[in-house]
């Protein structure tokens, strides 16, 4: 008997598309549910706060904090599978713009300089946040992924195409029913 | 003080990362309470210096839940700017992509995002969530997957994918609808319908009419309230702003145009989502809230059959101007009802596959506002750019963004509900927290348009009179 593959979805900076079109594979997903995928972890779409230890993570996103860097880092023992899911996480994609711009301009042109801001004295938001870090660099540069799905989102066909071929792969008999 | 940090499960099931604090006075009842959003990634900054044609692919990404409404804002301003004002065909177009995409979204709100509260009221938090509700409800959610591809298929059909369109451009969209397409859509959109009634009918209206009970009063604040109008009926694409007090007197009209005369933007040290209010005197610190309860609540009548009959309804139980938080929820219901008529409409008036491509613009120096009604509430672009196009300021007001100050004082109130002299029952206090801020349906994404800069998904924090972290 065939257990079914465990599969996390880990969002670090994303816009959630990538888990929009993961839903829109619509009844392709809920057939993948009935027998071949059991979904452990995915924020947008349920409460579970961890994965423990999963056959697929799929990461979407990029990484800006050292605590996303350490996840990531972490991730290398918690997965068979590590999928760098759509652009962002694989190149940079959109928020990766941010490069180009020193990070002082980032917060001044939010903060500062809009011109719907009427009070408050321009301050940069600090309290209880997380400081910004660093330049985006793709996901590859952390952890070692197995397959990247480029793609903005990446589309909801080539999506069930690749979760079919890698189910495929992975050795799943008789673990449990 | 106790200074035992205790973990409090993150909240999930909202788009994106945010976290809240609770703060203590000296007889460790709740002084203050702040949502705080922790991401940021600066979108205005890197719109500066593109050309202004590129707003309309790149503000998409501010937010995979409700990609259209940035994709429409963006090109309405540039539009306005420039004075041009697209056949009515187009605009309809554009008013059916921004309708399925209300459907889509209010869907996966009402269904699972909220939906696993209302359907799963026995589970454990923890256990709440899309594979518990497909194994408990498989035709429901069978019957969700369906109509959200219906809807979803209308926008990827105009607009090559229905996450991050690539349909509108100046005076146009890149692909006409065919008779055919027409047809089958508007078949569909009926079906979407009839479904949405029936399933509401009866199982998640009576769902949510008991969460209301057990509920009763849950964050509860009175506000004003803004949102688009045409001809005093609800309005997606295009219309007046109207403002009103929380008693239901317009306090002002007003075009896209002059939206900086009457809304505000404030910065909040401890939130990297700016809060936006109304500068005009006669609201409790300019406090308003947008989305499908604003947008129930400014109209005077739906302007469809099914939503007006449930605007009616809703009105009898909750007032002229409902003010309970957890009616948003039917509130998002009714606007889902709504969205789906006026899809409805559009795909009935067969001139809407017949315009005329646009002739090339030439850019000249300018400035323009574009707002709409994303599924979370009013939308607004601004952007200028110089005489080759290029955006030389932009600025971007989200429905998150105006609803930050109201998540505050709910949050307060949901807090006092679960904290007494230092003592604190955390299992309620995380539950109602979920539950309050689930019914404002934020978009982290969009209220910061930012880089993700999450730690928690979701986790409470609560600080001492010190501001020390008294448990986490």
């Amino acid at each position: 008997m065939k257990r079914k593959a465990t599969l996390a979805i880990q969002d670090l900076c994303a816009c959630d598309g990538c888990e929009v079109a993961l839903a829109d594979m619509g009844h392709v997903l809920l057939d993948l549910l009935d027998d071949k995928v059991d979904l452990v972890y995915a924020p947008l779409f349920m409460s579970a706060h961890d994965y423990g230890e999963v056959d697929i993570l799929m990461l979407t996103g990029v990484a800006r904090t050292e605590d996303d860097i350490a996840h990531l880092r972490q991730a290398r023992q918690r997965a068979r599978y590590i999928v760098s899911f759509g652009s962002c996480a694989t190149f940079g994609g959109i928020p990766g713009l941010a490069n180009l711009y020193e990070r002082a301009t980032l917060l001044e042109t939010a903060y500062q300089n809009a011109p719907s801001l009427r009070v408050g004295e321009g301050t940069i938001p600090s309290e209880l946040l997380p400081a910004l870090t660093g330049e985006i660099r793709p996901i590859g540069a952390y952890v070692d992924v197995d397959f990247s799905l480029p793609g903005c989102p990446p589309p909801p066909r080539l999506l069930a195409d690749f979760l079919e071929r890698v189910l495929k792969q992975l050795p799943l008999q008789g673990e449990r029913s | 003080m106790r200074t035992e940090k205790i973990n409090v499960a993150p909240v999930t099931r909202i788009e994106g990362t945010m976290s809240v604090s609770i703060n203590l006075d000296e007889g460790g009842n709740v002084a203050q309470a702040h949502a705080h959003v922790l991401e940021f990634r600066g979108f205005e900054a890197f719109l500066c210096g593109r050309h202004v044609s590129k707003a309309p692919l790149v503000t998409p990404r501010i937010c995979g839940v409700c990609p259209v409404p940035h994709h429409l804002a963006s090109i309405k301003a540039l539009e306005s700017g420039l004075g041009l004002e697209p056949p009515r065909p187009v605009a309809m177009l554009r008013e059916l992509m921004l309708a399925c995409e209300h459907v889509s979204d209010h869907l996966l709100h009402m269904f699972v995002m909220a939906g696993a509260d209302l359907l799963l009221p026995d589970l454990p938090l923890a256990q709440r969530g899309l594979p518990t509700l497909y194994a408990t409800y498989p035709q429901v959610l069978r019957q969700v997957v369906s109509m959200r591809n219906v809807t979803q298929t209308i926008i990827s059909t105009l607009g090559v994918q229905a996450v991050h369109p690539d349909a509108a451009v100046l005076d146009g969209l890149n692909k006409h609808l065919t008779e055919a397409e027409r047809r089958r859509f508007l078949e569909g959109v009926r079906q979407v319908k009839e479904t949405i009634l029936k399933l509401c009918d009866e199982l998640w209206v009576p769902r949510l009419q008991k969460a209301m009970q057990d509920y009763a009063g849950l964050g509860r604040l009175d506000t004003h309230f803004v949102a688009l109008v045409r001809d005093d009926q609800m309005a997606l694409y295009d219309g007046t702003v109207r403002i009103i007090d929380p008693g239901g007197a317009v306090v002002a009209d007003f075009p896209a145009s002059a939206y900086l005369d009457h809304i505000g933007e404030k910065d909040i040290s401890y939130s990297y989502a700016k809060a936006a209010y109304l500068p005009s005197p006669g609201s409790s610190e300019g406090m308003y809230r947008a989305g499908p309860i604003a947008r129930v609540n400014v109209a005077r009548v739906a302007g469809t059959e099914q939503a007006g009959r449930l605007m009616e309804e809703f009105r009898s139980g909750f007032g002229q101007v409902a003010q309970e938080t957890l009616a948003q929820n039917f509130a998002r219901y009714i606007s889902a009802v709504y969205a789906i008529e006026r899809a409805e409409q559009i795909l009935a008036d067969r001139g809407i596959t017949e315009w005329e491509p646009a002739a090339p613009v030439e850019y000249k120096a300018g400035e323009g506002v574009g707002i709409v009604e994303a599924p979370r509430g009013l939308l607004i672009h601004h952007f200028r750019w110089d005489d080759d196009g290029y955006i030389r300021a932009a600025n971007i007001i989200t429905p998150t963004n105006a609803n930050a100050s109201a998540i505050d004082f709910s949050l307060k109130q949901v807090a006092a509900r679960s904290i007494r002299s230092g003592q604190v029952d955390r299992e309620k206090l995380e539950h109602e927290v979920g539950i309050m801020i689930r019914a404002y349906d934020p978009c982290i994404s969009c209220a910061t348009h930012a880089m993700s800069m999450e730690e928690d998904l979701f986790g409470i924090e609560i600080l001492d009179a010190d501001g020390n972290l008294h448990q986490k």
